[in-house]
């Protein structure tokens, strides 16, 4: 007797190929999906680079999310599945199979399709996530490790969250056959439709949740935090786009129905009742294509603008080739030893040098904001920033400029910073944020042109902006250092800095490097940077990143796919029965191709254009947490929304009309049919 | 002049791939008056649902032609076909054919909205059609909320509201129990008192027994009819049950060659 059931599960699973093959394919990407995503916010080498944890918590997070989408995901498609179905087990059971034999049937297909989708699912997405991982390094220049690794945690906390969701599947329809008899299963197939109703409350709360996430993007106003609101924002319109598309669409349909000059034209009759059932089925579906597809849009144009921006800012960060630092001393002789031996360096290593600049120049972190500048920032108040003081000779030098400042003026050129006009006054504050006796006077802002040719980068996508106070004179630095300088020499001291510019080939510049790294005590210097190894390393660190987004931009729009596909196949099954009542009552195949033509483009429409403007709405926030990561260029962020925005509403059309098809094939039938 | 007549129909189908022909009608010649009520008998595959559907201009023939009021219905463009069916033809079938996304209302109201009728004129034509089947209170339901005999009313709602020449039936009472049967029957009949031509095809012999006129189908061919003249339902259902035996027989055969 077992072997019956077993046969019979593999055999209807067989025969209903064309309903449960897409039902296994989309189980087997959800579980790939979710267990690449768990994999890479898992990794250890990944955690290992730079950026690499943070990435792994936004990935945690979306974890949950998935998991979210891939169960009523997949709830949605094996009820259609069974539905498509009950006309067959009805028979089972007038053929005298009992509801329990039925139910183990049941049990051991259900169990199949896990089984074949899990195992599938894992290896495929341990494939994939090695993948990514080793992208990710190579973009990264890291070390690849190629050894083989499943990672066992994720794929089992994976498999037995898919094995849950399967078994309450199952659960689900097994109280329903116990709770129908026969004949009623066997009728369930053509059984109508509850009657759609309206639901103000949801509706209007819907609105409020988009409001409240959009307000949140429209007001962010540091890039901090925009960084620490933007989870809330996403899930303030992911439920307001939920609780819109599903109560809010029936609604309004429901309002139109009411207005019966309105409701009885022949051109909305048919379309406003037939969008009302197509919403009370589809509406969950098409917000989930809309989330994702705003998803993939705000994924891709960001990491796409970090990337597409992140050298030219690189360059701009580090305008020199070489930065050698040095401990500052006033001694001429420690000074003359130093330089000769890093020229020899420079010359033993093959740079060909082409300028050689020395010079100093003091370097904190400080708070700048409300015409003060002070170190001990008072979060609250001001903004902390990276500040850099140097005379008007040392910019002059480093720039080729010839400005010149009177004896109270302080010039100013910022990168990011707020600041730029006014009067400023130098300051300290103690540990408590007390302004400690004392103060600078007021010196008066002058706005310089070019940000000065000295390496800034390490700390830029730390703070809100970078300040570079250029000083009249010698003794102005001093004064103004000793109002802020309490802290910097506790901290940072001042420093000597030799700037090199080389015409040399990259090799050479990545072996003096080397060297200069490598022997540290014998040129006596504390730190040393070099702008290719930097820009190396920012790119690799973005292109990581850009990596990731690629992948979760792909991963999105297969499940966008995937939901296009099946609710154009719930829809076909719909519509076929439909049109041939509706050719029999007398409408003309021109006119239900008309109206429901018109349906299914504002159910393609709907989701595409909601996405959109979400998109639009997250452009304030987004762009201010790129700034985060490195202060891009907001047109240049635009202009690459906007490329985004088109590339992604072609793919969407072309994916759209492949998965038409199946909607045509099912409904061809009923426009034939006399 | 009478209403409805065919004149030498013939409808042949092949299958799809050219090889085999069907005919499936032959030589079919009738007319139904004004006012009629007539009913269609045969087995199934007889030809009855062909020569119905040909009637209702959802299929075409294959030779011979239909004549409503004098125009042939032939001639009429495919354009013009949906709305000549939901203007001159009003149908009911076995399988209801409600849509299930419409309330009871608005499914009756479907050929109205579709002819442009304003909504004040289409709820002062239903109120008194919907008391007269019984439907009054049914009419803010859905059709998965009422039984099949309801549903069948509501059909024929549907089919007289648009005040048809014709109601063409197929198989009405076919998905019906006895008791939902004798209802609809009496409905059909009243209807038909009223003055509604009404054209049924049936293989049932109590449906055709509340018919003014009986005519039996037997491969593609008419081949006897009969009137009910003065007899009760049941004398008239007796003589079209005898018919029906009678005409059963080899004999018939011979008229089929």
């Amino acid at each position: 007797m077992r072997n019956i059931y077993r046969s019979l599960a593999v055999n209807s699973l067989a025969k209903n190929k064309i309903i449960y093959v897409p039902y296994i394919i989309s189980s087997i990407m959800m579980i790939t999906i979710t267990y690449v995503i768990f994999a890479i916010s898992q990794d250890p080498v990944i955690a290992a680079i730079e950026g690499g944890y943070s990435l792994q918590m936004i990935m945690r997070f979306g974890i949950l999310v998935m998991y979210n989408v891939s169960f009523f995901f997949l709830i949605g498609v094996s009820r259609f599945v069974i539905k498509q179905r009950k006309k067959e087990l009805g028979l089972y059971s007038v053929l005298g199979m009992q509801k329990k034999h039925i139910i183990r049937v049941q049990f051991l297909e259900n169990l199949a399709v896990f089984l074949i989708s899990g195992v599938c699912g894992t290896i495929i997405g341990a494939v994939l996530s090695k993948v990514v991982q080793l992208g990710v390094l190579k973009i990264y220049h890291a070390e690849a490790d190629f050894g083989w690794d499943i990672q066992v945690l994720p794929a089992l906390v994976n498999l037995f969250a898919f094995g849950l969701f399967f078994f309450v599947f199952f659960l689900i329809n097994a109280v329903g056959i116990l709770r129908s008899n026969t004949l009623e299963y066997m009728k369930e197939e053509s059984k109508g439709e509850k009657k759609p109703k309206s639901n103000w409350l949801l509706a209007i709360t819907g609105v409020i949740l988009l409001a409240g996430g959009y307000w949140m993007s429209f007001r962010s106003q540091s890039a901090v935090k925009a960084f620490s609101l933007f989870f809330y924002a996403v899930i303030l319109v992911i439920l307001g786009t939920l609780a819109l598309f599903v109560a809010g669409s029936i609604t309004l349909l429901n309002t139109l129905k009411k207005n019966k000059d309105y409701y009885y034209k022949t051109s909305h009759f048919i379309s406003v009742s037939g969008m009302l059932y197509r919403m009370r089925k589809n509406a969950a579906t098409l917000a989930t294509i809309c989330i994702f597809a705003t998803m993939v849009l705000v994924t891709l144009s960001s990491v796409l603008t970090l990337y597409s921006t992140v050298r030219t800012l690189a360059e701009e960060w580090y305008p020199v080739d070489f930065n050698v630092v040095y401990d500052s001393t006033s001694e001429e002789d420690v000074k003359k030893t130093r330089i000769e031996k890093l020229r020899a360096g420079a010359e033993a290593a093959g740079i060909e040098i082409e300028n050689f600049l020395e010079y100093d120049y003091y370097n904190s972190f400080a708070g700048v904001g409300n015409g003060y500048c002070t170190t001990y920032p008072n979060y609250s108040a001001i903004e902390t920033c990276e500040v850099f003081l140097m005379t008007l000779d040392t910019y002059n030098a480093a720039n080729g400029t010839d400005l010149t400042l009177e004896e109270n003026e302080v010039g100013l050129v910022t990168n990011g910073g707020k600041m730029q006009s006014g009067e400023i006054r130098f300051r300290t504050v103690d540990a408590e944020y007390r302004p400690q006796e004392g103060q600078s006077d007021p010196y008066k802002i002058v706005e310089f042109p070019h940000v000065p040719k000295i390496s800034y980068g390490g700390s830029i996508s730390l703070v809100e902006g970078v300040y570079f106070f250029i000083l009249p004179s010698d003794e102005a630095l001093t004064e103004v250092s000793n109002y802020i300088g309490q802290t910097i020499r506790e901290y940072d001291d001042a420093r000597d800095f030799v700037l090199i510019n080389t015409t040399s080939d990259r090799q050479t510049q990545l072996r003096f490097y080397d060297e200069l790294q490598a022997h540290q005590v014998e040129y006596d210097c504390m730190a040393v940077e070099s702008r290719i190894a930097n820009i190396d390393e920012i790119t690799g660190l973005y292109g990581g990143l850009f990596f990731l987004g690629i992948f979760l931009s792909i991963a999105f729009l297969t499940i966008t796919i995937l939901n296009m596909y099946f609710s154009q196949l719930l829809q076909g099954y719909e519509d076929s029965k439909r049109f041939a009542i509706m050719r029999k009552v007398g409408l003309s195949r021109k006119e239900i191709k008309r109206s429901v033509n018109s349906q299914i483009v504002v159910v393609f429409l709907l989701p595409l254009l909601v996405a959109v403007i979400h998109t639009m709405a997250s452009y304030p926030m987004v762009n201010r947490i790129l700034q985060l990561f490195g202060g891009c260029e907001p047109k240049a962020f635009l202009l690459i929304l906007g490329c985004c925005i088109l590339v992604f509403a072609v793919v969407y059309t072309v994916a759209y009309l492949m998965t038409r098809r199946t909607y045509l094939r099912l409904v061809s039938g009923a426009y034939a049919s006399k | 002049m009478s209403m409805l007549e065919v004149k030498n129909l013939k409808k042949v189908y092949t299958t799809r791939f050219g090889g085999n022909k069907v005919v499936a009608l032959q030589n079919v010649n009738l007319t139904v008056e004004r006012g009629e009520y007539v009913a269609i008998m045969g087995e199934s595959g007889s030809g009855k649902t062909t020569l119905l559907n040909i009637l209702a201009t959802l299929d075409k023939p294959t030779e011979g032609e239909v004549l409503l009021d004098g125009k042939k219905m032939n001639s009429i463009k495919e354009k013009e076909l949906a709305k000549f069916r939901r203007e001159q033809l009003g149908f009911v079938f076995q399988e209801f054919n409600l849509l299930d996304n419409f309330s009871v209302r608005d499914n009756i109201y479907l050929p109205l909205v579709l002819a442009d009728v304003h909504h004040t004129e289409m709820e002062s034509r239903i109120k008194p059609i919907a008391a007269k089947l019984g439907i009054t209170d049914l009419l803010e339901k859905f059709p998965y909320e009422i039984s099949g005999g309801q549903k069948q009313r509501v059909a024929v709602a549907r089919a007289i509201i648009t005040q048809p020449e014709i109601v063409l039936a197929d198989e009405p009472t076919g998905a019906l129990d006895s008791r939902s049967t004798d209802e609809l029957l009496e409905q059909f009949a009243n209807i038909n008192k009223e003055g509604q031509t009404i054209l049924m095809v049936t293989h049932s012999v109590k449906a055709a027994s509340t018919a003014g006129r009986v005519l039996f189908i037997k491969d593609g061919i008419v081949y006897h009819q009969i009137y009910r003249g003065n007899e009760s339902n049941s004398e008239f259902y007796r003589r079209i049950s005898d018919s029906l035996t009678a005409l059963m027989g080899d004999g018939f055969r011979a008229v089929n060659d």
